[in-house]
């Protein structure tokens, strides 16, 4: 028991975090005390999920190994570094910060029980859990109550998405008489031709696409993010998505292999539809979290289609991908927390104009990123494009990397009118000073793309060899 | 050896964080960059004498294990060829450096994005490998597409679009090609090895046609000419001109990288759609660069002529005319460049004073004398090897096709005709209405071309005259 507890010690400190952060005596104007609460709690749990990492499967819920090692260090690095970026922000608007520090620990909690999660039962609670505190993250950050309706679109479809999973789950109970994914596995193998089956895991899998932000379920996320604030943006496009492609990874290589030939087409369906939907979707939008909403969308489609088959070659394309996609999303997002007027972070591309003439480098880091996004070389990106595109070419998918390629031009030209917008009109905005704690996020992020694109072995070796722990 | 090679790579970039870090509104930075070009003249230098002395043994490659479990090794290595070229492009620069004004050398961005598209220019130079051609080959759609849109004077959207548009469709292009080689080879494949990978038919096909799309792509060969003219006309800053007028040359030496290596039957079917582009394109430039009324248009004219000349000459004629193209094209640069370059002066020079710009040559008797020259040099007079090798390639071409060999003759001669005409007009005094003092070029400006028509007269014995054995 109390073995059990130690190993369970990281979930409890985040236990204790939500509660105390959700639920405890605040006074308003304690930002800084709230962040650094946050901060030693976070670290204190990463510390701890380090070093039990190769923890037993607890109470016969989750497990332990390289791989949820990796995605856990992902989440808790991401959530560290979105508190040191936005905690100035709080302290300056004067806004409550507990509850957003709070969310972040649900979904720190609920992301990591996710990855590690070997019972459907868990897998789907945390999912809902999940979808329920995005959505309480985007209720949060409507203050002006300007999207109702669009949160409401939002609630209604997280509504349908935890209907879905809950009846998934339930029937698969029935039917198997079990949860854990070693036994549902096994009944798959027996009833692979069944519909209902087929049908069932169409309706579990569905919420994940969701969350995912993937085509046709995107518009729920785009729509809603477009009017959050930075901070709640820069949440949504890095923390559920990687907990959310931990936990798929996982569900799709431990439970879904005798049936991944018959889910392949649906895969790829989707992953083309969002890939079209993404790149087009972002060379409409006016509104910068629009675009990189869109993108996100894009993006999501890649590493989907990149991971149709789940195999161990799959698995380190996609995740190349996911991970130098990852670090441009948070360069850019950092860039974005540079570029303030009057305390405000901007979000219509009007508000951009001409800001490279008063914020030449954060500009010009915007620009490696994005074009780090786009795959272009040297930057790191094209390390994640290459196995993407590598691995449609290596099992002559080749009408689907044209399509790609033809997609990553419509992608071009969205940034393009970024990049006209930061660099060729007359700046109009003042913007205000960027701390120093600004230009340090971007210059390490910016380190670490330069190492990926020096030592890629690093990533495309090391971190593979890690990944190859799901397979035995 | 194979370390001056790193090292020809390492210095633009420690150029670049010198730059970066430099003092605002200083010329610092400007200094940093004339030391960064000059320190890779010098190993360029350094790196020529053995290849030029053991040209029959291939050149030692340096190897960079950059993936290796994806069997991506990135390969450098540099020849005669590519030597000549490097150095003619970082003469090009520095002879861009020296022409800009005194408040244009402050500007860091120009001198950032300069010196990185300088680093791409030399790795894609160096490459030897398919992967390393590629990175390095896309990688100067960034730095093109800034400069030209943060320094190059070009207003209209739709034109600037187009531009970068059509350089991520030759990266794209040239993607698929490396993708699909990569797919047949099981890895990455030096480029002197391309024709041993087996490919089937169709997806040959693919390959070939992606490349040249790509490579024609940066060449101002029909239907891309409109934008390169476009974008050359509207800079009237020296040192984008001088890049921009670089772009067709990274276009031209892939063609001459990879048309030598055994092109498929299949391709080579296409040879004369391609000659009668070139051909008819150059003609057509050599016509409107006559209806042009200022010299700098004309001088797109010529250069797009000429490289047209040069792309022919690549595709029609056979790898023993490689030395001859080579260096053709690197006197080629640096007239292209100087000529430029002492346009903008004069055109500055005639701003300043409120001249006519007809005629300004005679007030300006230091700038003119060199000017004289460099026109000389352009249209193939023998005062430099641009003469013989020109004659040489042009000989070669009427043997092969006596038609397209007409039709490339007149359209040089148009050209030729053209620029010097120009010439003329800028030397005549009657056009000026009444006399101005205009400021002329100084004496450490006049030493720095007159070293140049130096090292271009001297190549008229010896090509490679500089070249200590």
């Amino acid at each position: 028991m109390i073995e059990s507890l130690i190993y369970f010690s990281p979930y409890l400190i985040m236990l204790i975090a939500i509660l105390i952060l959700m639920f405890g005596e605040h006074e308003e104007d304690e930002h800084y005390r709230c962040f650094r609460f946050s901060r030693i709690m976070l670290l204190t749990s990463l510390v701890l999920a380090v070093i039990f990492y190769n923890k037993p499967p607890i109470l016969g819920f989750s497990i332990g190994n390289r791989y949820t090692l990796i995605f856990e260090c992902m989440l808790y690095s991401g959530s560290l570094i979105l508190l040191y970026l936005s905690r100035k922000w709080f302290a300056a608007m004067h806004r409550p910060a507990y509850l957003f520090c709070g969310s972040l620990f649900i979904t720190l909690l609920f992301g990591n029980l996710l990855v590690a999660s070997i019972d459907l039962r868990l897998s789907s609670a945390c999912a809902i859990m999940l979808m329920f505190n995005n959505y309480l993250m985007l209720r949060y950050s409507d203050v002006q109550k300007e999207s109702n309706t669009r949160t409401r679109i939002y609630f209604a479809l997280i509504l349908g998405g935890t209907f879905l999973l809950l009846g998934a789950t339930l029937y698969i109970w029935q039917m198997c008489g079990m949860t854990d994914y070693e036994k549902i596995r096994l009944y798959l193998e027996f009833e692979k031709d069944d519909t209902h089956t087929y049908i069932t895991i169409i309706m579990l899998i569905l919420p994940f696409l969701f969350l995912l932000g993937l085509a046709p379920l995107h518009f729920g996320q785009t729509e809603t993010l477009s009017k959050t604030f930075l901070p709640v943006f820069t949440y949504f496009m890095l923390l559920p998505t990687i907990a959310v492609w931990g936990g798929f990874i996982h569900l799709n290589i431990s439970v879904l292999p005798p049936i991944a030939a018959y889910l392949q087409t649906f895969y790829v369906s989707i992953a083309l539809l969002s890939v079209g939907v993404g790149a087009i979707g972002a060379c409409g939008g006016q509104n910068v979290y629009k675009i990189f909403s869109y993108f996100a969308v894009y993006g999501s489609g890649i590493i989907l289609l990149t991971l149709r088959r789940f195999t161990p070659n799959a698995l380190n394309s996609g995740f190349v991908y996911m991970f130098v996609y990852l670090l441009a999303i948070l360069g850019i997002c950092s860039c974005l927390f540079g570029l303030k007027k009057k305390g405000e972070y901007l979000f219509m591309l009007t508000e951009f104009e001409g800001a490279a003439q008063k914020r030449p480098y954060i500009t010009a880091m915007m620009l490696v990123f994005m074009f780090s996004l786009l795959g272009m070389p040297p930057l790191s990106g094209f390390l994640g494009l290459f196995s993407a595109l590598n691995y449609q070419a290596l099992h002559h998918h080749f009408y689907q990397l044209i399509y790609l390629l033809i997609m990553m031009l419509v992608v071009g030209y969205a940034f393009l009118q970024i990049m006209r917008t930061l660099y060729f009109i007359e700046h109009k905005t003042a913007f205000d000073r960027a701390d120093s704690g600004i230009y340090t996020a971007i210059f390490l992020n910016a380190i670490l793309m330069l190492i990926i694109v020096l030592k890629p072995q690093f990533l495309a070796e090391n971190i593979y060899q890690m990944l190859e722990s799901m397979f035995q | 050896m194979t370390e001056l090679l790193l090292i020809l790579l390492i210095i633009p970039l420690l150029g670049n964080m010198f730059v970066l870090f430099a003092k605002k509104n200083d010329t610092n930075a400007f200094y940093v960059a004339i030391f960064t070009i000059a320190a890779n003249i010098a190993v360029v230098l350094r790196l020529l004498p053995p290849t030029v002395v053991n040209s029959a043994i291939p050149p030692e490659n340096y190897t960079y294990h950059w993936l290796s479990n994806a069997g991506i090794d990135l390969v450098f290595g540099a020849d005669t060829f590519s030597l000549l070229l490097l150095l003619s492009v970082y003469l090009s620069l520095l002879i861009g450096m020296i022409g800009l004004l005194a408040s244009q050398r402050k500007s860091k961005a120009l001198l950032l994005l300069t010196l990185y598209f300088m680093w791409n220019i030399t790795g894609f130079l160096t490459a030897r490998d398919m992967f390393s051609f590629y990175i390095f080959f896309a990688g100067m759609v960034l730095p093109l597409f800034m400069l030209v849109e943060m320094f190059g004077s070009v207003h209209k959207t739709s034109v600037l679009y187009v531009f970068f548009s059509l350089g991520l469709v030759g990266a794209l292009l040239l993607l698929t090609a490396t993708l699909i080689i990569y797919r047949f080879n099981h890895g990455n494949v030096e480029l002197s090895e391309i024709a041993l990978v087996s490919i089937p038919k169709y997806a040959a096909m693919v390959v070939w046609i992606s490349i040249c799309l790509a490579f024609l792509s940066r060449i101002p060969i029909w239907p891309f000419h409109h934008w390169f003219a476009v974008i050359n006309t509207g800079t009237k800053n020296p040192l984008v001109y001088i890049v921009v007028n670089l772009i067709p040359l990274t276009g031209l030496y892939g063609f001459m990288r990879f048309w030598q290596l055994t092109v498929p039957e299949s391709v080579v079917t296409f040879l004369p759609i391609i000659t009668a582009f070139g051909v008819i394109t150059m003609l057509f430039a050599a016509l409107i660069g006559i209806s042009f009324k200022d010299f700098l248009p004309k001088l797109f004219s010529y250069s797009a002529v000429y490289y047209l000349l040069f792309l022919l000459c690549t595709v029609l004629l056979d790898a023993q005319y490689e030395k001859n193209i080579a260096f053709s094209l690197f006197i080629f640069l640096i007239v292209n460049a100087t000529l430029t370059v002492l346009d903008l002066w004069s055109e500055n020079a005639c701003a300043e004073s409120r001249c006519d710009y007809r005629g300004i040559l005679a007030y300006m008797p230091r700038l003119s004398k060199i000017f004289t020259f460099f026109v000389l040099v352009a249209v193939g007079l023998p005062i430099s090897s641009m003469f013989w090798n020109n004659f040489v390639l042009i000989s070669a071409l009427f043997k092969i096709n006596f038609v397209a060999g007409i039709g490339i003759m007149s359209a040089i001669t148009l050209i030729c005709m053209s620029v010097m005409y120009e010439l003329f007009i800028m030397r005549n005094l009657k056009t000026i209405g009444s006399a101005v003092a205009v400021e002329d070029i100084s004496e450490r400006q006049s030493a720095f071309f007159m070293a140049i028509i130096v090292l271009l007269f001297l190549s008229f014995f010896d090509p490679l005259w500089f070249v200590l054995s």
